[in-house]
């Protein structure tokens, strides 16, 4: 060892050493960084082109290395080189290099490196010995053999040492390799160089052509650092450039798994990669798929058969060989310049369902599921279009149910809405499969019953349908008597086109309706022109309004104790111009219907305030109130509105109302009798007896008057129940402090029994028929009332 | 809890021979146990030359689904409500469906086996009439002891020939 330090410190300029040992350095490092990258490639090429790389730089360094180490030597007598050995010298480093890095890329195991890593720690004994043969000094070199074995051992240790650490699994070992591979660059030269003694001798001279020292350790030193830093340099770049394509592939693998549609390669037929999205809807994982076929999935498909410009329909076979509606569009690609083709897969479920409930939705009746009117039409129109033989034949049958809009107006919408659901389960439990039965709006259903039109089978029909929805509903605790009627008409003979079936089918159901409800008619041709008349009543209603065809006729009343006129009711006479006088009882429901009654209410208001205002100043006018009239929420300010424009006070008129308008929204009508009675105006319940629950109301309502209906008052006297009932009301009226007329009293007998049980007025022939508007005038004229009284 | 009562009448549709119709009132009686028993509900059936009486008892929800089943079910005809009131007490707790065959001697005892059109039973009829059937079927009981009268936990019928 001192013999060493002795040569390295005393006889060596340090500067130089130092400039020898980083160009060694970093020739060590390159050649590990080369060897692990000929690991890495795949390619034998470019593992064949980092090899050739790592071995240059490697031989180059340790050349380099020995001939700087050289000039630092200071023999202090004249020295140089030969070309031609010093060449050879470079030549058996690569060599020998090449041959131990070989074994370790051929054979990496253990011993492989072991052997390997001898052999380079070899290439630097024998290529430090052949350069020195290359030395030419003014003396002779005596070698001292033992240490030259020295020297070579060490080199051939280290040299073993450092492949074995230089490809361990572990990264700090690895780091230590390149520093090993130093020292046996390093001991090998110093231990060489310990071993040799130059004994000066002048007379030994230097051949010519030997190279300067100093010029050959300048150029040998800046060509290693060439060789060596562009082979650390391109050993960079490659590594930039991978890192750069594995983010690309990872952006590409991120942006495939992220879309929402199917991906997939394919090379050939083959499944190369898929994304997480078809994953998903495959139920499949990425493993399972890659390399199988893509008939494994697509069935009876090809990429070949699968077009570039436009999506086709397919079907996905998933993980459990479910078939998955899907579409497909494929795109080529050059992936590692291979063409392969991205199979897009778009799954079609979603779009489908939502496809169906939207036909779904415009197909039926959201609030019943059954039908509606659209795909109720679409389905006649058919039957029409394709009837043949048999088919020929069928039964339209329309419904609608008879107090339908009294439990929607009364009890509200949302039990309407149920009562709806509930007629929709009764008729689809009535009816079989092959019927169709569709709701038309509001509650009128439609039913296109098949099996032809034999008379006593649609009957039987028609009857269990009336007979299951006359049944009473129970809706949170109410019981609902709603009932149905039925129009049928029967194709083709009642009808032709859909409309004309449907129309008939109409008026059949209309005929129903007249004759009572909760029964069915057929449709027959008679009906048509009835219904013609109907419409023709209706307009010329219209016009009547307009052409004032109206008047009023004024009916008295009159105190039953003092027979002196207490006022009139007012009543509406239609003069048709061609008619002649039509009814109220023909008109009145009709105006109803139609809400015609709105306008014609008003006039008969107005007429009867304007008319009465002549009448002496205590007298009284009654005017009706239809129920349809108080679905109007501002009929109290058009009755003050007509009080104002009139000049009637408040008190001289009274409105006679019906049970009925009680019956249909009973807040309502209470709250516009209160705002009547804030005008002073008397309020009468009229035709008192023959409702059904007359009392409940008087209980609500603090009535002026109570009218006894004339059924009862003719009866009397000598009908026990009637004059019962009379003598009941007339009490009744006493005890809640309201007043009690007579309607249609007739005879004599009659007024003297009705007077005497209490009553308090008289209206009927007996008094006086209605009369029109001047002779009512005349009547209550003060010397006409003198003559009645006196 | 609030208990209502329901009695209805309807004309029995059920087509067959005599034994076949038989087979099916026992399935009508044996489901309605079942489906009364999870509801909560009791009552009688009284079935005699084709007219059905039942009364049906317990909470209002579940009367009223059961009563629009009825309604749906085409076995019956021409179903008429005779009384739904809210009670004090069940009359037929004992049982998720009594079943009453009552012969001839009784059937005059029921004023509404006989369908009357638009006229309402008052309620002092139907009162009366499931206080018949609670006797016809206590009667029985007590002709057959061992049926007992305490409400069994699994549903079950008594077949009473009175």
């Amino acid at each position: 060892m001192t013999q060493l330090y002795n040569c390295v410190a005393t006889q060596h300029d340090l500067r130089l050493i130092a400039v020898a040992a980083l160009i060694c350095a970093l020739g060590t490092c390159s050649t590990f960084a080369m060897g692990r990258q000929v690991f890495r490639s795949g390619a034998g090429k470019e593992r064949l082109i980092w090899g050739v790389t790592g071995v240059i730089a490697t031989s180059s360094a340790i050349w380099a290395t020995h001939f700087i180490a050289m000039l630092a030597f200071e023999p202090s007598m004249p020295f140089g080189f030969a070309a031609g050995r010093t060449a050879a010298s470079l030549l058996v480093a690569i060599l020998l290099v090449g041959l131990g890095t070989g074994v370790v890329v051929a054979r990496p195991s253990l011993p492989g490196r072991i052997v390997g890593g001898g052999i380079v720690g070899l290439a630097v004994s024998a290529m430090h010995y052949t350069g020195m043969g290359a030395y030419h000094v003014q003396g002779t070199l005596q070698w001292e053999s033992s240490t030259v074995a020295v020297s070579i051992s060490v080199g051939v240790a280290l040299g073993s040492l450092s492949m074995v650490l230089g490809f361990s699994r572990h990264r700090r070992v690895r780091n230590v390799a390149p520093l090993v591979l130093l020292l046996a660059v390093c001991g090998t030269h110093f231990l060489g160089m310990s071993a040799v003694t130059i004994v000066f001798d002048p007379s030994i001279e230097i051949p010519g052509g030997s190279i300067d020292a100093t010029i050959l350790t300048i150029l040998t030193a800046n060509a290693a650092l060439l060789i060596v830093g562009f082979s650390l340099t391109a050993l960079r770049l490659w590594h930039m450039n991978r890192q750069r394509h594995e983010a690309e592939n990872q952006r590409l693998h991120d942006l495939a798994n992220i879309a929402v549609e199917g991906l997939m390669i394919c090379d050939g037929d083959t499944i190369s990669g898929i994304n997480c999205s078809l994953e998903r809807v495959l139920g499949l994982s990425r493993d399972s798929l890659i390399g199988a076929p893509l008939q494994r999935i697509l069935p009876d498909l090809s990429v070949a058969r699968i077009p570039l410009t436009h999506e086709i329909d397919a079907l996905l076979r998933d993980g459990h060989e479910a078939e998955v509606p899907v579409r497909v569009i494929a795109q080529t690609i050059t992936i590692k310049a291979k063409p392969h083709t991205v199979v897009a897969v778009r799954d079609q479920r979603e779009r489908l369902r939502a496809e169906a409930e939207m036909h779904r939705l415009a197909h039926h009746d959201t609030l019943t599921g059954l039908a509606n009117r659209h795909q109720f039409n679409e389905a006649l129109a058919l039957r029409f279009a394709s009837r043949r033989g048999e088919d020929a034949t069928f039964a339209l049958l329309m419904l609608d149910l008879d107090r339908f809009k009294i439990v929607n107006d009364t009890l509200g919408h949302a039990m309407g809405d149920e009562l709806l659901r509930r007629v929709a389960n009764r008729l689809l439990r009535a009816l079989r499969d092959g019927d169709l039965v569709a709701r038309l709006g509001g509650d009128e259903f439609a039913i296109l019953k098949a099996g032809g039109t034999d008379l006593p089978a649609i009957q039987a029909v028609a009857e269990r349908i009336i007979d299951i929805l006359a049944r009473p509903f129970l809706i949170d605790g109410h019981i609902l008597n709603v009932g149905a009627s039925i129009g049928i008409a029967l194709a083709p003979g009642d009808g032709e086109t859909p409309d004309l079936l449907m129309g008939n089918a109409d008026l059949a159901l209309y005929g129903a309706k007249e004759e009572g409800r909760g029964r069915y008619r057929l449709f027959e041709a008679g009906m048509n022109a009835r219904i013609q008349a109907r419409r023709t009543l209706e307009l010329d209603l219209r016009r009547a309004i307009a052409r004032q065809e109206f008047e009023l006729y004024y009916q008295p009343q009159v105190d039953a104790r003092t027979g002196a006129y207490d006022g009139a009711e007012a009543l509406i006479r239609w003069h048709h111009p061609q008619r002649g006088l039509v009814s109220p009882a023909d008109f009145i429901p009709l105006a109803e219907e139609t809400g015609l009654i709105g306008v014609l209410g008003e006039w008969v208001l107005r007429t009867a305030c304007a008319e009465a205002l002549s009448w002496p100043k205590h007298l009284t006018v009654a005017v009706n109130l239809s129920p349809v009239q108080f679905r109007d929420a501002r009929l109290a300010v058009t009755i003050r509105n007509i009080l104002a424009e009139t000049g009637l006070p408040g008190f001289r008129l009274e409105v006679e109302i019906t049970e009925g308008s009680l019956l249909q929204d009973e807040q309502r009508t209470l709250a516009i009798l209160r705002e009547l009675r804030t005008l002073g105006i008397r309020i009468s319940m009229d035709d008192f007896g023959t409702g059904y629950s007359s009392l409940s109301y008087l209980r609500r309502f603090p009535f002026d008057k109570i009218k006894i209906d004339q059924s009862f008052v003719r009866q009397t006297p000598d009908d026990k129940d009637s004059a019962a009932i009379v003598r009941a009301i007339t009490m009744l009226g006493a005890s809640l402090g309201m007043k009690t007329t007579a309607e249609g009293v007739e005879t004599d007998a009659q007024s003297s029994f009705i007077a005497g049980e209490g009553c308090d007025q008289l209206q009927g022939y007996l008094i006086s028929r209605p009369v029109p508007a001047d002779k009512i005038a005349m009547l209550f004229s003060p010397e006409n009332r003198i003559a009645q009284t006196a | 809890m609030t208990i209502h009562r329901l009695l209805y009448r309807s004309d029995m549709d059920l087509v067959g021979t005599a034994a076949s119709i038989e087979q099916q009132l026992i399935e009508i009686i044996r489901l309605s146990e079942a489906r009364n028993a999870v509801n909560d509900l009791t009552g009688a059936l009284l079935h005699t030359r084709g007219v059905f009486i039942q009364a049906l008892e317990g909470p209002l929800p579940a009367i009223e689904a059961t009563f629009e089943r009825i309604c749906c079910d085409l076995r019956h005809r021409r179903v008429e409500l005779l009384e739904l009131v809210h009670a004090e007490e069940r009359v037929f707790a004992e049982w998720s469906m009594a079943r009453i065959t009552a012969d001839h001697a009784f059937e005059k005892l029921f004023p509404c086996l006989e369908n009357i059109e638009e006229q309402h039973l008052e309620s002092a009829s139907a009162q009366a009439t499931i206080q018949l059937m609670r006797s016809l079927l206590i009667a029985g009981a007590d002709r057959f002891p061992s049926l007992g009268r305490r409400r069994a936990p699994i549903p079950r019928s008594l077949e009473l020939g009175v």
